[in-house]
């Protein structure tokens, strides 16, 4: 029994994986970024800050894939560290949204009345400020860097990880096992981490998923106004900024980077939206 | 009506205190000396005193702010230290770049995202919806500034179509100074566009699925005439909350696509000023960009008062 249902398991899970095929080549996408970025970590193709006036201005050939730069540096290296800072910026700005937004909303779903109702308002307040205007306070005050283009970015997205949260955890709330949760004593930090949290994961995860892609655009766009990631620290951002002078030289610096950004921002997006139509096919029906 | 109406007014102050409060803790305690920020780690003991008495940084902080609050209901938000001129007239100036430039994005974004969205709609689960969907999704992951880098590439180094940026100014004429607008507007327009298109596709369809147009299909309308009498309109409630609400974004893009272009708009003037350490401009510009976005928000949820007669009941 168990050799025949196998092989028929398997086959339904390959037929389910296809029926979703933004997430498919979403998540081959997102593997490959994220598979050359923890390369770069032990190998490049040359040393991404190493300068070599002789080889400056390179264009795409064999040996350099990408070409090379102002400064002789080959551009797929600095394209495969840049991304270490791209993702980290994306990570941490995501997690900042998402621990402080979801708290937020469990909170405002579980108190309701003017709780609720603040939260909101402090809501309301955090959309005032876009990533690029936080960062530009920051940058002001505290100078520029990567740190301050996390903390824009993350305070960017705690707002939607709130609403998300609290619209989500309200529907869970009203369901009969919370009733039962809370005839049984449950308090509702207990209840809201036990039972609320766990039912509404996969909305968090998706919207995590899409504000990463965000968040790279974002950090792309500080670190484009110099306000991000500083240099010699390469970023897709910085090498955008840089190559806008050599425009008509070079062009294909400017193309490159950006390629890489727009695939990893379409990857993240396909793999956001075909987890949410996998994870609530009525979505994907509704399209 | 009039309660629920003064209630979000009343919201909608609260949070216009509340980002001047958050401004001026970020800009001017958060560092510790704004004196020191203006003239730099290098600077000297007497002429950071000076400086200090110039600005008042001798007075207590609430009695600062207070006097920013009263200054800035006068239409007096101080004398920019760079420029040397008020910041009202300086942000004045450079708003005859920043509106424009938005308000025509804006306009792209809507005539691009209505074509795309409506056509998606009307072919419905047929090769141009799926072709709509793909470009709409490039569309989005596209960073504003790389296109708006693309587009001098093509259209102002290679066919020479367009100056690569700069704005010879409304004195030139309109003509002109609209042409220097309008490859930033394209490059603005397009991840709008994309998201836009997306809504008003989605609104179509869930219209197209209600009972009037099923009704006014049964009278014997083809589909694209029920769409384009009765489906549009309704469906334009939900996208008009959005160019609403995108709005505030796109102000946000022009600080990046100003700096694309070298326009001489309020995103330039705020990238200078961070250069130039120019804290009296930063501050005054953060705000107003910050008042335009919470104030859109104020009059789209005005908007949707006035025509959902639901939410007027609920509040």
């Amino acid at each position: 029994m168990t050799t025949i249902a196998e092989p028929a398991s398997e086959a339904r899970r390959r037929i389910r994986l296809f029926r979703y095929p933004g997430l498919t080549v979403g998540g081959a996408i997102v593997a490959t970024v994220v598979g050359a970025t923890l390369l770069s970590l032990v190998w490049t193709p040359y040393s991404p800050l190493t300068m070599n006036m002789r080889q400056r201005f390179q264009g795409p050939s064999l040996a350099h894939i990408f070409g090379t730069d102002q400064f002789g540096r080959d551009v797929l290296s600095l394209l495969m560290v840049g991304a270490q800072n791209s993702l980290a910026v994306g990570i941490v700005a995501v997690a900042i949204g998402l621990a402080v937004g979801t708290a937020l909303g469990l909170f405002a779903a579980a108190r309701r009345g003017w709780v609720d109702e603040a939260v909101m308002r402090v809501c309301d307040f955090l959309f005032a400020f876009p990533a690029v205007l936080s960062a530009v306070m920051l940058a002001a005050a505290l100078g520029p860097g990567t740190g301050n283009a996390m903390l824009a970015i993350g305070f960017y997205n705690i707002p939607i990880f709130a609403r998300i949260a609290r619209g989500a955890a309200k529907g869970v709330w009203v369901r009969e096992f919370i009733y039962a949760a809370r005839t049984a004593g449950k308090g509702a930090v207990r209840i809201s981490l036990e039972h609320v949290l766990p039912n509404i994961l996969n909305i968090i995860v998706v919207q995590a998923t899409i504000s990463f892609a965000t968040a790279i655009l974002a950090e792309a766009a500080l670190s484009y106004l110099g306000l991000g990631t500083q240099p010699p620290a390469p970023s897709w951002g910085r090498m955008l900024h840089e190559s806008q002078v050599f425009l008509s030289r070079a062009p294909y610096l400017s193309i490159f980077p950006g390629l890489i950004i727009v695939l990893t921002v379409l990857g993240l997006n396909l793999l956001g939206d075909g987890m949410r139509d996998a994870l609530d096919p009525r979505h994907a029906q509704g399209r | 009506m009039k309660l629920s109406l003064l209630h979000r007014l009343l919201s909608w102050a609260v949070t216009l205190l509340a980002v001047t409060a958050i401004v001026f803790l970020v800009l001017e305690i958060l560092p510790g000396d704004p004196a020191l920020v203006l003239l730099g780690p290098d600077a000297q003991p007497d002429t950071l005193a000076a400086l200090r008495l110039q600005l008042g940084l001798d007075q207590p902080a609430y009695i600062r702010y207070g006097a920013w609050l009263a200054g800035m209901l006068h239409g007096d938000l101080g004398t920019s230290y760079t420029y040397g001129i008020p910041v009202t007239e300086l942000i004045g100036s450079r708003l005859k770049v920043t509106i424009p430039l938005a308000l025509l994005a804006m306009s792209l974004a809507i005539g691009l995202a209505l074509v795309l969205g409506i056509y998606a709609a009307s072919r419905h689960n047929r090769p141009g919806d799926y072709g709509v969907m793909a470009v709409t999704q490039i569309g989005v992951a596209i960073p504003s500034f790389w296109l708006g880098m693309l587009l001098i590439l093509f259209f102002s180094l290679t066919l020479r179509w367009f100056s690569a940026g700069g704005f010879p100014g409304w004195e030139a004429g309109f003509w002109p100074a609209m042409r220097a607008l309008l490859l930033p507007a394209l490059a603005l327009a397009v991840a709008q566009a994309a998201v836009l298109a997306r809504v008003v596709r989605a609104a179509l369809l869930d219209v197209l699925g209600e009972d009037f147009v099923r009704t006014a299909r049964a009278k014997g309308l083809t589909r694209a005439q029920a769409l384009r009498r009765h489906a549009l309109r309704n469906a334009l409630i939900p996208v008009a909350t959005v160019i609403g609400l995108q709005f505030a974004h796109l102000l946000a893009g022009t600080i990046v696509i100003e700096n694309v272009f070298s326009l001489p708009g309020l995103g330039r003037l705020i990238f200078q000023s961070i250069n130039q350490r120019d804290l009296m401009v930063i501050k005054n510009v953060v705000v107003f960009l910050a008042a335009i976005v919470i104030t859109v928000n104020f009059v789209v949820d005005l908007f949707y008062l006035a025509i959902d007669p639901r939410l007027r009941h609920a509040s």
